[in-house]
C-alpha cells in the first residue's frame, strides 16, 4: 500500500479521528488546569507536612524516603505458585534460545548469541552445569523504581542487577507474600558474558575485579541470602 | 477527576486507543518525507499490537469502557465529538477501523 492511499483511508477512520479529538481536548483544556493546580498543591506539601506534625505532635510521621539509600533483604530460591506448578530459580542462555521465534519482536535473537549459544563458548562465565546463567529470582521486595538496582551477596559481592518482579508477585506493593513474591536479576555473569563474549568489550572486563571460584557459594545454590541495595 | 477517567480509559483499559495514541502522528508522517519508512515502522508497531490481541475481548472493553466514560464525566470536561455517544456508535466506530485488526490495519 503507497503513503498515499494509506493516508486516504486514515483520514476516513472515524476511531482514528475520535481518539485523537480526546487527546487534542485533554491537551488544550484539562491539562493546563490540572497541572497548573498541581504545582500549587507541589509547592503546598511542605508547609501541609509542618502544620500536620505541628497540630497532631503525638502520631508518628514516616520519613520522605526519597533519594536516600535503601536495603531489601532476601534469598534466592524458586517458588510454586499453583498446584503442581514449581519455578527454578535461574534460567539460561539455552532456553532463552528455545523460545527463539525469527522477526518477533519479543523473542528475536542476534545471529552472534545464537552462535556463542550453539558453540557453548561461555568462558568462565558458565555454572557448574556448563550452563549460561541468564536470570534468578530471590525473595527480595522490591518496588517500582527498583529496576537498575545492584544485587549483592552476602560477602558484598555484586552478582546481579534487579529489573522485575513474578507475575505472581505483582501485588507486592500492597501485600508482600514471602510464599510466592520474587525479584528477578540478571545475573552477573550473563552482563559479562555479553560485554565479554557477544560485544567484544573484553577491555572493559579487564578492568574490573572479578571474583572466581566462588560462584556456588554466591548463586549456584538456593537461600544464599543476599541484599539488594535500592536507590530510588 | 476528568483527566484521571481519560488516562484510565484510553491508556490503560482500551489497547486500541492506545495503540492510536502511539501512532497519533502518522497522518502527518504520510505527508511527509519518508512516508514509506513510516509505513513500515507502522506495521512493525502493529505487529507488536496485535500479537497478543484478543479481538472479542478488546471489543468488549471498547464498547463498555467509552459508556462508562461518556456516563461518568461531565460532557464540558470531555471532547464534543462525544455528544450523543451510545453503544451503537461504539461498535460501529470499532468495527470499521483499521486499529482494531490486523489484517485491517495491514491493508491500511
Amino acid at each position: 500500500m503507497s503513503p498515499k492511499k494509506a493516508l486516504k483511508k486514515l483520514q476516513k477512520d472515524e476511531l482514528f479521528a475520535l481518539t485523537l479529538a480526546m487527546y487534542q481536548f485533554y491537551r488544550s483544556n484539562l491539562a493546563p488546569n490540572y497541572n497548573s493546580v498541581k504545582a500549587q498543591l507541589d509547592s503546598m506539601d511542605r508547609l501541609y507536612m509542618n502544620a500536620q506534625m505541628e497540630v497532631f505532635s503525638r502520631d508518628r510521621f514516616f520519613p520522605d524516603a526519597n533519594s536516600t539509600l535503601r536495603l531489601s533483604y532476601g534469598k534466592v530460591e524458586g517458588f510454586a505458585p499453583r498446584d503442581a506448578i514449581t519455578y527454578d530459580h535461574y534460567t539460561t542462555l539455552s532456553g532463552v534460545v528455545s523460545k527463539y521465534v525469527p522477526g518477533d519482536y519479543e523473542f528475536d535473537l542476534p545471529e552472534r548469541l545464537l552462535e556463542l549459544e550453539e558453540s557453548k563458548e561461555y568462558g568462565d562465565y558458565a555454572n557448574e552445569h556448563g550452563e549460561l546463567p541468564v536470570c534468578f529470582i530471590a525473595s527480595n521486595h522490591t518496588s517500582g523504581g527498583n529496576s537498575g538496582s545492584p544485587a549483592i551477596n552476602g560477602r558484598g559481592e555484586l552478582i546481579g542487577l534487579n529489573f522485575d518482579r513474578v507475575w505472581e508477585g505483582t501485588m507486592s506493593d500492597y501485600n508482600f507474600d514471602e510464599r510466592i513474591c520474587r525479584n528477578i536479576m540478571v545475573d552477573i555473569r550473563y552482563v559479562l558474558f555479553i560485554d565479554d563474549k557477544f560485544a567484544g568489550a573484553s577491555h572493559l572486563v579487564d578492568e574490573m575485579d572479578l571474583v572466581y571460584g566462588a560462584e556456588e557459594e554466591v548463586v549456584g545454590e538456593d537461600n544464599i541470602p543476599t541484599e539488594m541495595e535500592v536507590a530510588e | 477527576m476528568a483527566r484521571d477517567y481519560y488516562f484510565e480509559t484510553c491508556f490503560r483499559a482500551m489497547g486500541s486507543t492506545y495503540f492510536i495514541y502511539r501512532l497519533r502522528d502518522l497522518e502527518e508522517k504520510l505527508q511527509a518525507e519518508g512516508a514509506e519508512a513510516e509505513m513500515s515502522s507502522a506495521l512493525v508497531e502493529a505487529a507488536g499490537h496485535f500479537k497478543d490481541y484478543n479481538d472479542e475481548l478488546e471489543r468488549t472493553l471498547f464498547v463498555e469502557m467509552m459508556q462508562y466514560y461518556v456516563d461518568h464525566v461531565n460532557s464540558e470536561m470531555r471532547a464534543p465529538e462525544l455528544n450523543g455517544w451510545n453503544a451503537e456508535k461504539a461498535l460501529e466506530l470499532f468495527n470499521d477501523s483499521y486499529f482494531t485488526s490486523e489484517e485491517q490495519f495491514n491493508d491500511l
